[in-house]
């Protein structure tokens, strides 16, 4: 489209003495420290943007909305492809126990339910409140999980709520072994450099070297937790006792801080619990 | 004044600055998006005195700014410059051409662009500078060139 110039405004020194107070203005601007920065933009953010500021969450929203749908439907139809090879294994393994007698193997069950977690600055801040209790079926000690891995463990309960420590409380412990079975291992929370605690792979064999990476499942001793849940990965070696046992970083899989909701374990009773 | 774009050209202003504030995390999101910021900017400099065409220039880059959390001061002074000088363009700018429109604002647009990435320091690179932008530039140009035709003919401007 031409522009035809016929009745366009014509410049004035008012103009050239607005745009040099402006330049200024920003030249000034420039020469705040960052945080003066910051504030100037906190407070154009919380005025007269707030209304675009409120429609870019919303944009935001929908998309983590949509890409976590995406994530939902893989989650599901991995679920789906592990169901499918887990009934062969269930109907091999009734089989096999059936075979040498050994009775039907009490599994338990999980129960969805909403945790609240403790307030870092007050109180336990590796604690958690878990809005089920003994009437749901909860019975303490008991295993807390997502579908991504171990959260912590249920210690006290009530009639209708319970409270554990995550995996992040300096007192919680849990046996461990490779995928594979070779090795074993006691792992416990581990304060690391940075602000993400890390954990801590203890007691694990000297003879054989666990590769980075490789994922760290329950053994299910002692009936607490089910056998199998992931808890972390294996990130580097940590220290060697010479002759003894090697200790080992590990990459947990859950942040507690992230778990609004989690699996509890209605585990099969235990003689300790009579 | 019938005959002159200016209504035309003031409605694309205005339609390329909301547009840019409103859909920012979209365009955001592209591979390659209209620049409609500058694009706005440079349109509204033809329509607009330079005193005012820089307050617009100025407002621009400080609502960048705040949304993008940075950048407040050479933001500022950069589109505060975009929209003088556009204004004053217009005395030294032949301006009778079918797609006088497309050619400012893809010029304009590249250079806006490249000034800004200087600025930035990282991020110019031959790939921003000979892809990135001309394209972005393209596209806007586009955008700009098509709003003012279809303001023009919807409403008789």
């Amino acid at each position: 489209m031409p522009y035809r110039a016929a009745g366009r405004p014509e410049h004035t020194r008012r103009d050239l003495i607005t745009v040099l107070v402006l330049i200024a203005t920003g030249i000034f601007l420039t020469t705040l420290s960052l945080d003066q920065q910051l504030g100037v933009v906190r407070a154009l953010r919380a005025t007269v943007l707030v209304p675009v500021i409120g429609l870019h969450n919303v944009f935001a929203e929908r998309s983590r909305i949509g890409q976590r749908l995406t994530e939902l439907q893989a989650e599901r139809d991995g679920l789906a492809r592990d169901l499918a090879a887990a009934r062969v294994a269930i109907a091999e393994n009734a089989s096999l126990r059936a075979l040498i007698a050994a009775g039907e193997r009490p599994t338990g069950d999980f129960l969805p339910a909403s945790i609240v977690p403790g307030r870092p600055s007050i109180g336990r801040s590796h604690s958690f409140v878990l809005l089920a209790g003994r009437q749901d079926g909860v019975q303490p000690p008991t295993a807390l999980l997502t579908g991504h891995g171990l959260v912590g463990v249920v210690r006290t309960g009530a009639e209708r709520s319970a409270v554990g420590d995550f995996w992040t409380h300096p007192d919680f412990r849990v046996s461990v072994r490779t995928e594979d079975g070779e090795n074993t291992g006691i792992i416990r929370a581990f304060p690391a450099d940075s602000d993400q605690p890390l954990m801590l792979l203890e007691g694990a064999p000297y003879q054989t070297e666990i590769a980075v990476g490789t994922m760290l499942v329950t053994t299910g001793l002692y009936g607490i937790y089910p056998s199998g849940i992931p808890v972390g990965r294996v990130q580097e070696l940590a220290t060697v006792e010479s002759g003894w046992e090697r200790s080992y970083t590990v990459e947990p899989l859950v942040r507690p801080e992230l778990v609004d909701v989690a699996l509890v374990w209605l585990r099969a009773p235990l003689p300790s619990d009579e | 004044m019938s005959e002159v774009p200016q209504r035309a050209y003031s409605a694309v202003a205005i339609a390329m600055l909301v547009l840019h504030v409103l859909l920012r995390p979209l365009l955001q999101g592209l591979p390659v998006s209209p620049d409609l910021l500058t694009g706005g900017v440079l349109v509204g400099g033809l329509v607009l005195r330079a005193g005012s065409a820089a307050v617009l220039g100025f407002c621009a880059g400080l609502v960048e700014a705040a949304l993008s959390v940075g950048g407040l001061g050479p933001l500022t002074i950069v589109y505060t410059l975009l929209g003088y000088g556009s204004a004053r363009s217009r005395d030294l700018i032949f301006a009778d051409l079918q797609y006088f429109l497309f050619a400012y604002l893809f010029v304009g647009t590249w250079l806006t662009q490249l000034v800004l990435a200087a600025l930035a320091g990282s991020t110019l690179t031959w790939m921003f500078a000979f892809v990135v932008a001309p394209l972005s530039a393209l596209l806007t140009a586009l955008l700009g060139e098509l709003g003012a035709r279809a303001a023009s003919a919807i409403t008789g401007w």
